[in-house]
């Protein structure tokens, strides 16, 4: 009992932190979108392109990306071979789900890490964008931190899968 | 070990785990950085997962897909589908087998303002279906006339199947999106006649609709407006060299905004539903092409792409036998894996070698996204079916299933004529400069 309360509160944490990066996440889109426009109708109307119009763009999209990572996950956007699995039992099912859990919890908590490292390669070197100067490492430190809830999600993910194998 | 005999361990790896249900994505990138690893270093694996990563989510290129993801979303929440299919209902409907004649040439027009086939699935079947329910036309053909109709997102541009192909081929987006357009009407037109002859065959699967006056029709006509505004802003923007592939997908997705908020169509709550949705999906798209770019350079130190253009290129049979070959094992594996996951897997391996045999690469777009088109409708993990499942909750699946096994018929023609008449997707590109 404490330990699917302990679930359930991971579940509804993960949740709300989650939310909140995908809704910097949809700034970062509209971002994107209001940039082009602004870059796109600058240049043609007015002869004034967006300075660092291009880099502003990709940069957002890191944002919107990035952010949407762990929201995409608990809607089950990212696309998985389903049918297989579902011709398992349960408890089957269970052992295989906690199993690709755990290998995308490595994964995501060594991109989380490795992305750190990177960013502090980033900064030391003072690498900018070439038009606007743009440092950007503070981009790839949010990925970071995108990370973070992704990794609860997934955690949520093997927990309960672990739950449901040991279930008697 | 050979760094080819590591690869091919690879493959036959990433294809266990994506049967073992791990995110087609998330899998490819650890397959992706362990066969690195083990071939270059651990060091040079762990640090190309953020690098790689990175430098696809902060691609220019790249952000082509996020804002025609978002001009189909707000096109949706414009209400641009359901005028489209008052038009084509209010024209067609009085035929036999009108109304699922209406809703292919809905999903031709909705797919001239949106890139996805399950968005077009979706956007049609809502107001398709109720509708073909109401005049007691028959489950099966009803649904599996949508199912594969909704394909046509991605064949008539703007298509995210051809842009993610131009990014992983480095071809243009206008000249793949234009050379899209008459395999899409041949498409639609063999749809149309496939169900012409059901209905002949068999007119109680698809009884007339109400009929309608010549000025009723010529008033309907007036739907397709915002579709033809938007179509040639955007697209027309494009093949006409004012904007470049991003620009021209953030001033459709600005325009369908304004359209939207012009007919009094869009609401705060559709915005914020259509952009979450723009958000998901594009997440989902960028992702996938990060993971494949990881599992790419593990491909590429691998050697398997090169040997495998080599092999196949000294093969003692025509190019033709090749292509056909290659079409019925993406046809095969299309049952399996998602139609953009299997796009991001296998062109960067299969490309080289249809290079090598003389291909033309635009040609070879289309035939990718003519057969993906084949991938999101055919069982068991066709996109197409779960969508119109979900809009038909009351529907079986088996009857969706055997609704689109007649539309297989005109895909395989379809392919044939591409073979044949190479021209069909190569001429409009031929009149565009970029």
């Amino acid at each position: 009992m404490k330990i699917s309360n302990g679930v359930s509160g991971l579940d509804k944490f993960s949740y709300s932190v989650s939310y909140w990066f995908e809704r910097a996440a949809i700034f970062g889109l509209l971002g994107v979108l209001v940039a082009t426009c602004i870059d796109v109708v600058g240049a043609k109307v007015f002869h004034w392109p967006l300075p660092g119009g291009t880099e502003v763009v990709y940069l957002l999209q890191v944002v919107a990306i990035a952010g949407a990572l762990a929201f995409s996950k608990i809607d089950g956007r990212h696309v998985r071979v389903e049918f297989m699995l579902d011709r398992l039992p349960k408890r089957g099912r269970a052992i295989i789900n906690s199993l690709t859990s755990l290998l995308s919890l490595g994964l995501f908590l060594l991109l989380g890490w490795e992305s750190y490292e990177y960013s502090l390669i980033l900064r030391s070197a003072s690498e900018v964008t070439a038009t606007a100067q743009i440092p950007l490492y503070p981009f790839v430190l949010w990925i970071t931190l995108c990370c973070i809830p992704l990794c609860l999600v997934i955690l949520t993910d093997l927990v309960s899968a672990l739950i449901e194998v040991f279930k008697k | 070990m050979s760094p080819f005999s590591i690869g091919l361990i690879g493959i036959v790896v990433l294809l266990l785990v994506f049967a073992l249900g791990m995110p087609i994505s998330f899998a490819m990138a650890l397959v992706g950085i362990a066969g690195f690893c083990y071939l270059v270093s651990p060091a040079a694996g762990f640090s190309l997962l953020a690098r790689d990563v990175f430098a696809q989510f902060a691609s220019y290129p790249l952000s082509v897909i996020p804002v025609f993801v978002l001009m189909g979303s707000f096109a949706f929440a414009a209400g641009i589908g359901r005028k489209l299919y008052e038009a084509a209902y209010t024209t067609m409907g009085e035929f036999r087998g009108g109304l699922t004649i209406a809703s292919i040439a809905a999903c031709t027009g909705f797919g001239a303002v949106c890139g996805s086939t399950a968005a077009t699935c979706a956007t049609i079947g809502k107001i398709a279906l109720p509708e073909m329910k109401k005049y007691g036309y028959n489950d099966t053909l009803a649904t599996g006339t949508i199912a594969a109709a909704g394909g046509l997102g991605i064949l008539i541009p703007p298509s995210t199947s051809f842009i993610v192909y131009g990014i992983l081929t480095e071809q243009s987006i206008g000249r793949l999106f234009i050379s899209g357009i008459i395999p899409g009407i041949i498409i639609a037109i063999l749809f149309m006649a496939t169900v012409y002859f059901l209905c002949r065959r068999d007119p109680s699967i698809g009884p007339p609709g109400v009929r309608t006056t010549m000025g009723q029709k010529l008033r309907a006509m007036s739907g397709l407006t915002d579709t033809a505004i938007l179509f040639a802003l955007s697209i027309g923007g494009l093949f006409a060299g004012w904007f470049s592939p991003t620009q021209a997908g953030a001033i459709g997705a600005a325009g369908a905004l304004i359209i939207g908020m012009a007919r009094r169509e869009l609401t705060w709550q559709g915005f914020w539903e259509a952009s979450k949705d723009g958000i998901r999906i594009s997440c989902m798209i960028l992702v996938l092409i990060a993971g494949a770019t990881i599992f790419g350079h593990f491909m590429a130190v691998s050697t398997i792409p090169f040997v495998l253009a080599d092999y196949l290129g000294a093969l003692p049979v025509p190019p033709v036998v090749v292509m056909i070959i290659l079409c019925a094992f993406w046809f095969i594996l299309g049952c399996f894996v998602d139609a953009m996951a299997l796009i991001v897997l296998f062109v960067p391996i299969v490309f080289p070698v249809v290079m090598a045999l003389g291909f033309d690469p635009i040609w070879f777009g289309v035939m990718i996204t003519v057969l993906s088109m084949v991938a999101v409708v055919t069982p068991p993990v066709g996109v197409n079916l779960y969508v119109i499942k979900g809009v038909a909750k009351e529907i079986p699946l088996e009857t969706i299933f055997k609704g689109v096994l007649p539309f297989l018929i005109p895909f395989l023609i379809a392919l044939a004529l591409l073979i044949a008449f190479p021209q069909l997707a190569t001429f409009l590109p031929s009149f565009i400069m970029y």
